[in-house]
């Protein structure tokens, strides 16, 4: 669900850039006071008729909404439809991309002159971004300029934990939300609002204790290169306050001014402006010291700064160098933390200080500095989910712990693929025999992220197709008692490979798609979800737009124990369920090879009273002696249709089949580019980014496929660097 | 046994709280709502170490517990009266009361996973064990739909010094946990620092002085903004205008919080664990008196505490756990050095928090409400976060009520639900259903069903055998 504040915003966003891309881009000439009814009537009114009525809506008979107001529900279908794609249907006369576009426009215009605003409230979600169409994106015809529109960022949960962490505040929760059911947790449209508030406050006024009153930590030594610029500060004793709070007369202006001076250095990593200081003394520190004493005094004023705008948004307003055409750079301050944030939860000393030195002005200068983080892959502290503290992933041990260094490159896939979430989904473990543990399943693949992205070739085909896994790392040491682990592999403990890649038995796996984390992440609670999975596949992969569920919809399969899954989804053939899910179940299908807990399998298991259950476990239960059971064999095929490539387009004999053929697909590499793009830009793509994202996918295939490559590409970006 | 005046003389309340009757109901006319429905109070009281079976069961009643081992559960629903019979010795406390109370016995609750606390489950009725919740918890709920100044209070015994905590207890939402006051006094800055006079005074003037500078640095910092961002700043803005709203709020029924604020005595600021407790519990009392909250919940106990207080200082909380009379109890089992077994340990701890409750009850009772009193439009859940023991698999989770919620709840009986697995058998996610229906916002479900019971047994709709 999106709060109700947040659509608004969104709409206002939205609008915001969505005339901006028009007006930038000058794209096929689209007459507006030409009515497009003779379009629809030529499109749609040979189904949409009298007669035959499909889908029991008519159009034959359709108006301009300005001239017949009753119709303004039937245009927004049409608008809907036509944006999407879904019509006309694959076997009629299509209309041209420059029909739709007029089309498209025409309905905007009507609804304008009428003063209806369209509910496009979702626009600026990820998800609505694949309505951008593909191809133009990658066709060349759009040259910008690119740039982002200057605004604030909210800071992430995971910079926000990462602060409170550095000042050594313990056990607290962290109450900035995330994008809830969307592709990527973080994005610059987010708020903070009254809900948050409140534990924000909390938060900051214990840390403001912690501050005066805390632990004293001896300051750690300059060649501590672990440390990052705020940890060395907050590591240190803050003499300047203990001095403070120990005051017994009242303090002097010079007193209060050095102890604001002194926290904005800690805090804000700046000293204040001269109106700054004025005000946090007279308004802040010296009535709250004359109110409560120094002590309390002193922390009312430190909690003012944890929780003032700039503690809690990230500024990129663009306060560099004007080009001509009215964009502005990033400044060298704004930049640092730009880049600091887009690879790590916490500011990058190194880009500080070069901010600082001068060193960071130029597109030049960032290039230069982001290949140095990337390469020297500096061992911050850093996690994966704030939300799971008990799952930290510290930087220690060999392979591909040095990415950790930069916790945001692994957390963009734990992202993408969404297998993070496998632990959120519950199953009634002894169908498994008790060896379900999906929190490890996460870590595995996690390592096996690690170890592709620290070989940085060809990284997005081998995450979709490598047949070697990393197991393990999760529960170490526990897997020599714990063999049953390795169950959910096929594999046994002779077949496991310590600290290496590890060979999956043969023609049962192929990346991340088949990894047991992603299978069970896209699962159900009791069995497979090919809805999911297909929609996921619909959407991050192909870049096709899947509507929600529509209204009047009973989303629920029918009871029959006795069918398998796929038996059971045959109801979805119905014409007005396979429109949608015609999109989702054949991509989703050929994952039956999986059962929900992610386990190869051949065949459905079936008992004595004929009903499919997942595991033999089931089909046994309460049993000495396993009885012979009838089996089903598994149903694993599935097609692609409607990308525009014909390669990827066709029938497939199941999951393996499938996601080496998307590997090889240049639009799935591209739409993986896209996704990239969201995640680091935290907005949605527009046809003015198109040169940005032709850059990367040039530089990703022109190195062999290196996600470095792609990354760099990305933060040297005009996109990245120019605001407007 | 003592008849209500003499419990209340007994307990300490006053003549003069009668005169609260002018605002009782406060809660009911902020809201606009019907004059004629008072407004619902939930309370729950939630302790450490499970409630035994055993241990709130009345005389006469002892056949119908019965383990799982020895034969198992009851099959049937059982129902009786408490009029003619005498409550557990250690719920002694509640005697006044029994016409209120009512024993519910037989739910399981084994969607909840988890050693030793079932985290946000136990309220939640879903499986948690971890630090982030991923449902919400029943008194979450309950705040959502009733709102206030304070729609949710949480307060929990943790170690002196700690101001504010996020037990693994109560939940708005997935992913949002409620936070719980730890420090009575800090409870008592937020919820009556308008009433506070002299040196204590201070925090909560700080408190207002950086609530108005961040009102005016926000807008300073909004102004720097492009127009497209000043509504990302505005949704920060508004948070902090709507807590200095609060705070007006609070000084526009400074009259009324004047009156009924506990009165600051040495628990609140007490080393001992079990003073801090009590002030809770006062805390509680006025805040559900002076309308600014509806919904309570009041962690009693702390696992890894030592209840000094109450003369039980040699093992935590979790070494009590482990006493289990007649058996070898694996850590720190063994009897306290005078000898104090299990069930005599347990029946102090209960004792304590029957006190409690019953005194919280009796503030609520003298104040009028309606055509009854405020109890009358409270109830008062005692459970425990572990369903029925140290190392509960949560067959069962024993219960006890007082109150009825405007006479939507059976009172002054024993029900006990048909045994796990039996016709008829009920879990806490039903229980947790009739409190939204008593609340006013029904719903079929709470919680996630377990799914390891039969398709036979109704895991839908409210405590009906509970409901009037």
């Amino acid at each position: 669900m999106i709060p109700r504040r947040l659509i608004l915003l969104v709409i206002l966003t939205a609008t915001f850039l969505s005339t901006r891309a028009t007006s930038a881009a000058p794209g096929p000439a689209v007459t507006l006071d030409s009515s497009a009814v003779p379009l629809v009537q030529k499109y749609c009114a040979g189904c949409h008729n009298e007669k035959t009525r499909k889908a029991k809506f008519r159009i034959d008979d359709i108006q301009p909404p300005t001239a017949h107001r009753a119709d303004v529900t039937r245009w927004e279908k049409v608008l809907e439809m036509v944006s999407i794609g879904d019509m006309p249907p694959d076997d009629k006369p299509q209309p041209t991309r420059v029909e739709r576009e007029q089309l498209i426009a025409w309905i905007k215009a009507e609804f304008a002159k009428l003063g209806k605003r369209l509910d496009d409230s979702a626009h600026a979600l990820p998800h609505y971004a694949n309505r951008i169409d593909h191809t133009s994106l990658f066709s060349g015809e759009h040259k910008g300029p690119a740039y982002t529109s200057s605004r604030v960022w909210r800071v992430s949960p995971h910079i926000y934990d990462q602060m409170l962490r550095d000042l050594s505040l313990n056990d607290f929760t962290v109450p900035l939300t995330k994008l809830e059911g969307e592709a990527f947790d973080d994005y610059a449209l987010l708020y903070a609002d009254e809900a948050t508030l409140g534990t924000l406050i909390q938060n900051a006024k214990r840390t403001a204790v912690t501050l005066v009153h805390g632990r004293l930590v001896k300051p750690r030594g300059a060649g501590d290169k672990k440390r990052d610029a705020r940890g060395q500060r907050v590591g240190a004793r803050h003499r300047a306050f203990i001095d403070f709070v120990k005051l017994e007369s009242t303090p002097t202006q010079e007193q209060m001014q050095e102890a604001v001076r002194y926290a904005f250095d800690l805090l804000l990593l700046r000293s204040p402006t001269d109106v700054e200081l004025e005000r946090y003394v007279a308004h802040n520190l010296a009535p709250n010291v004359k109110a409560g004493g120094p002590d309390a005094g002193l922390r009312g004023m430190l909690t003012s700064i944890l929780i003032s705008p700039e503690y809690l948004f990230r500024m990129e307003i663009g306060l560099g160098e004007r080009l001509p055409d009215g964009r502005r750079m990033l400044s060298p301050n704004e930049l640092a933390y730009a880049l600091s944030y887009a690879l790590h939860d916490h500011p990058i000393d190194d880009l500080l200080k070069a901010a600082a030195d001068g060193r960071l002005k130029t597109r030049r200068d960032v290039e230069r500095e982001v290949r140095k983080v990337l390469t020297e892959r500096k061992l911050y502290r850093g996690q994966i989910p704030a939300a799971r503290r008990k799952e930290t992933i510290w930087p220690v041990g060999k392979l591909g712990m040095a990415s950790l260094a930069n916790p945001r490159m692994l957390r963009f896939f734990r992202e993408f693929f969404d297998y993070g979430k496998a632990p959120d989904v519950f199953k009634d473990d002894s169908r498994h025999g008790g060896k379900h543990n999906p929190k490890s399943l996460v870590l595995d693949a996690d390592w096996l992220v690690l170890s592709v992205l620290s070989e940085d070739k060809q990284v997005f085909e081998r995450l979709l197709t490598t047949d070697q896994y990393m197991l393990g790392r999760g529960n170490g040491a526990r897997h020599g008692k714990n063999v049953g682990y390795l169950a959910v592999y096929n594999l046994t403990e002779p077949n496991w490979v310590e600290r290496g890649p590890t060979p999956m038995p043969e023609g049962q796996r192929a990346g991340i798609l088949t990894h047991p984390a992603w299978l069970v992440a896209h699962s159900g609670n009791f069995e497979n979800d090919p809805v999911r999975r297909g929609k996921w596949i619909q959407e991050r992969l192909l870049g096709g737009i899947v509507p929600e569920i529509p209204i009047g919809v009973e989303a629920q399969l029918p009871e029959k124990p006795k069918q398998t899954l796929r038996q059971r989804f045959e109801i979805v053939n119905a014409e007005s369920c396979w429109r949608c899910h015609k999109k989702m179940n054949p991509l989703g299908n050929p994952f039956e090879a999986y059962d929900d807990f992610g386990r190869f399998r051949t065949k459905h298991h079936v008992t004595e009273n004929g009903h499919v259950v997942a595991s033999d476990l089931e089909v046994n239960r309460g049993r000495n002696t396993p009885s012979a059971e009838p089996r089903i064999a598994v149903d694993t095929t599935g097609y692609v249709k409607g990308t525009g490539d014909a390669a990827l387009d066709g029938e497939v004999k199941d999951a393996i089949d499938l996601a080496h053929r998307l590997a090889k697909s240049p639009r799935v590499r591209q739409m993986f580019i896209r996704h990239m793009f969201r995640f680091w830009m935290g907005r949605n793509e527009t046809l003015n980014d198109s040169p940005t994202l032709m850059a990367m996918d040039k530089a990703y295939t022109e190195s062999d496929g290196s996600f470095s490559e792609a990354l760099v590409a990305l933060l040297t970006s005009d996109s990245f660097l120019y605001r407007k | 046994m003592f008849s209500r005046r003499e419990a209340m003389k007994r307990l300490g309340v006053t003549g003069g709280a009668l005169a609260l009757a002018p605002f009782a109901g406060h809660a009911r006319a902020d809201a606009g709502k019907d004059v004629d429905q008072p407004a619902p109070r939930f309370v729950f009281v939630v302790r450490s170490n499970g409630v035994l079976a055993t241990e709130i069961q009345p005389e006469g009643l002892d056949r119908l517990v019965k383990t799982r081992a020895n034969g198992g559960y009851e099959k049937k629903l059982h129902e009786h009266t408490l009029a003619n019979r005498t409550l557990h010795k250690a719920m002694a406390a509640l005697e006044p009361f029994k016409e209120r109370v009512t024993i519910l016995q037989g739910m399981s609750g084994k969607m909840c996973r988890g050693s030793h606390a079932a985290g946000f489950g136990a309220l939640g009725a879903f499986a948690s064990q971890s630090a982030i919740p991923r449902l919400e918890t029943i008194d979450g709920a309950l705040a959502k739909a009733l709102g206030g100044v304070f729609p949710h209070l949480g307060f929990t015994m943790d170690n002196f010094g700690t101001l504010v905590t996020y037990p693994r207890l109560s939940a708005l939402g997935p992913k949002k946990t409620l936070p719980f006051y730890a420090d009575p006094m800090m409870a008592y800055r937020d919820l009556f620092g308008t009433v506070i006079q002299g040196a204590a005074r201070a925090e909560v003037d700080i408190d207002r002085n950086v609530l108005d500078f961040m009102i005016d640095d926000v807008k300073r910092y909004q102004k720097r903004l492009p127009a497209s961002q000043k509504e990302k700043l505005g949704h920060y803005l508004e948070g902090f205008e709507s807590l200095r709203l609060r705070q007006k709020r609070l000084e526009a029924m400074k009259a009324t919080l004047a009156k009924i604020a506990p009165e600051l005595n040495d628990s609140y600021t007490s080393q001992i664990e079990i003073e801090r407790v009590k002030a809770h519990f006062e805390l509680a009392g006025s805040a559900l008196i002076g309308g600014l909250s509806q919904v309570v919940t009041i962690r009693a106990e702390h696992m890894s505490m030592r209840l000094e207080g109450l003369g039980l200082g040699d093992k935590t909380v979790h070494g009590i756990g482990h006493m289990i009379e007649g058996q070898k109890g694996g850590n720190d089992g063994g009897p306290f050095a005078d000898g104090k077994g299990e069930f005599a340990t347990r029946a102090v701890i209960m004792d304590f928090h029957m006190q409690q409750i019953a005194k919280l009850a009796a503030r609520l009772d003298a104040v009028p409400e309606g055509d009854g009193t405020m109890l009358d439009n409270t109830v008062i859940l005692y459970l425990s976060d572990h369903g029925d023991r140290h190392h509960s698999k949560f067959y069962e989770w024993p219960m006890v009520a007082v109150g009825n919620v405007g006479k939507q709840f059976k009172v002054g009986r024993y029900i006990q639900v048909p045994g796990y697995g039996s016709v008829g058998h009920r879990t806490i996610a039903s229980l947790y259903t009739s409190l939204l229906h008593a609340a006013g916002h029904p719903r079929d479900t709470f919680g996630q069903p377990d799914m390891s019971l039969e398709a036979s047994i109704d895991q839908t709709g409210p405590l009906v055998e509970w409901m009037v």
